[in-house]
């Protein structure tokens, strides 16, 4: 994670031996800005050009003064503040840790707060201060003090803390330097690679649509004939429907006329003396001797018939009665 | 940064939006043009897989019609011989009178004659019979019949409908 951080010129770690550390008690919790605390401090510092890394805490003010440097990257954390991060998650006491080249580095918390940091010019110092202080100082190994430095790098809470280092410089020269260093080849490659994927699913996709069309074309064609046969078909039924639902939506006139023989029993002296049958009305006229109820319940029977009455009745010269029929039909469905 | 590097930059922009402006294809409509004819040619495969005999979708309905390639009065006058015909040997056709306007639909004309005839009882039946025998399509409507003066016949007066297929004459 750290190796991507520094690479892309986003933290640059001020190492140990670059930096030289200073604690300060602020009277009270005051806000101070950076360029307060510079101006405040940078006479005690000994480097004649210096730039001071600070990161305070409640009253307790800690400072890492470096050589003055111009730093490209948004964050510039001393490697103090790492080590300090570090032994505090460990609690307080006197810690001595061994370096890569050998150097001892001795570091003091007491109640959290970084009181000491510095390296040892001699071994025999580490005693006397373990007298001063009346404690027993830790020793840390290079590699185990390598693993923690890269655990650290995982902590969210440390990665939080290291906004107080923030070194936003928004001048001119620093903005057009990010670009340059960091922007413009992933833009350039970005907007190439863009224009590039496009046109090449475009173009394959253009592809594939000339081929399916190709395809649905010939099948198109192959069903054409069929097509053309079922639209006509389609086309005949719907005008054979409209031509029955217009035409033949009434009782056929022969079929009731063949029914009358249902009603007419032979052997009977009776006799249809008048037939009149129009698509919704029949009238009917039987001359008989028997009652008019006897054909009015067989005509009944018929299921052509909607409604039947018997509208009239008069006597023929040959004694025999005549009853007038007249007859709604049924519609077709 | 150098002048040549934002002058790059510059060009590279106006190329891009250019691109994106006139020469992109829009992919979305592109996906959606392939499943449309993707849609499309399932359709025509499924009903390339159904096995329909083309014949059997050709509705014989011009057979129970008057031939389209006649005129009018060339089916009135195929109807009238087939009623002539029909009451041939059965009835005695007292008056054979064709309707004065065909009435027409979009697709079909009415063939119309008010017929009178005299015959027995059961004759009608032979006429009707005879007639439906010719395969034509001919309805029966407002029938009259009235004892005739003489005995044993009856006057059968009906409207007959024909249909004839409104087409262009070949």
């Amino acid at each position: 994670m750290l190796d991507y951080y520094v690479r892309y010129n986003i933290i640059t770690v001020v190492p140990l031996d670059s930096s030289v550390y200073l604690y300060e008690k602020l009277p009270s919790d005051i806000k101070l800005s950076s360029k307060l605390i510079t101006l405040n401090y940078s006479s005690k510092s000994p480097f004649i050009k210096t730039s001071i890394l600070s990161y305070k805490k409640d009253q307790h003010l800690f400072i890492w003064f470096t050589l003055k440097q111009n730093y490209s990257s948004f964050l510039v954390v001393p490697e103090g503040f790492i080590v300090y991060f570090i032994l505090s998650e460990l609690g307080d006491g006197l810690y001595c840790l061994s370096m890569k080249d050998g150097k001892k580095l001795v570091v003091y918390i007491k109640d959290g707060i970084l009181l000491l940091e510095f390296f040892l010019s001699d071994i025999s110092q580490l005693k006397q201060i373990e007298e001063q202080y009346s404690l027993k100082s830790y020793k840390i190994s290079y590699e185990k003090y390598l693993e923690l430095y890269n655990e650290v790098w995982k902590n969210i809470k440390f990665l939080s803390k290291l906004r107080y280092f923030l070194s936003v410089d928004l001048s001119k020269e620093k903005v057009w330097n990010f670009f340059d260093k960091s922007l413009y080849y992933p833009i350039v490659f970005i907007m190439f690679l863009y224009i590039g994927i496009s046109s090449y699913q475009a173009y394959f996709m253009q592809k594939e649509i000339d081929a399916l069309s190709q395809t649905y074309h010939k099948l198109k064609e192959k069903n054409s004939k069929l097509k053309y046969s079922i639209r006509e078909h389609n086309q005949q039924v719907e005008q054979l429907s409209e031509f029955a639902k217009k035409e033949l939506s009434y009782q056929d006139p022969i079929k009731i006329l063949v029914s009358l023989d249902k009603v007419m029993h032979k052997g009977e002296d009776a006799k249809i003396k008048f037939l009149t049958i129009s698509p919704m009305l029949m009238k009917i006229n039987i001359q008989t001797k028997a009652d008019a109820i006897k054909y009015f319940r067989r005509l009944n029977e018929l299921k052509y018939f909607k409604d039947i009455t018997i509208e009239g009745t008069y006597k023929h010269k040959n004694g025999e009665k005549i009853y007038i029929y007249s007859i709604s039909l049924k519609a077709l469905d | 940064m150098n002048q040549k590097k934002i002058l790059w930059l510059l060009v590279l922009f106006v190329i891009l939006v250019n691109y994106i402006n006139y020469f992109q294809k829009d992919r979305y409509k592109l996906s959606q043009q392939i499943n449309l004819i993707k849609n499309k040619i399932e359709k025509e495969k499924r009903l390339n897989k159904t096995d329909i005999d083309i014949s059997s979708l050709n509705i014989k309905k011009f057979e129970y019609f008057f031939d389209k390639n006649k005129t009018y009065s060339q089916s009135m006058g195929d109807m009238q011989e087939m009623i002539n015909n029909a009451a041939k040997g059965t009835c005695k056709a007292v008056y054979v009178k064709w309707s004065q306007i065909p009435t027409s639909y979009k697709w079909y004309q009415h063939l119309k004659f008010d017929i009178s005839l005299r015959c027995k009882p059961s004759e009608i039946f032979h006429f009707v019979n005879k007639l439906k025998k010719e395969k034509k399509l001919i309805l029966f409507k407002d029938i009259h019949i009235i004892k005739a003066y003489k005995k044993e016949l009856v006057n059968f007066d009906a409207k007959l409908v024909g249909f004839k297929v409104k087409n262009e004459i070949k």
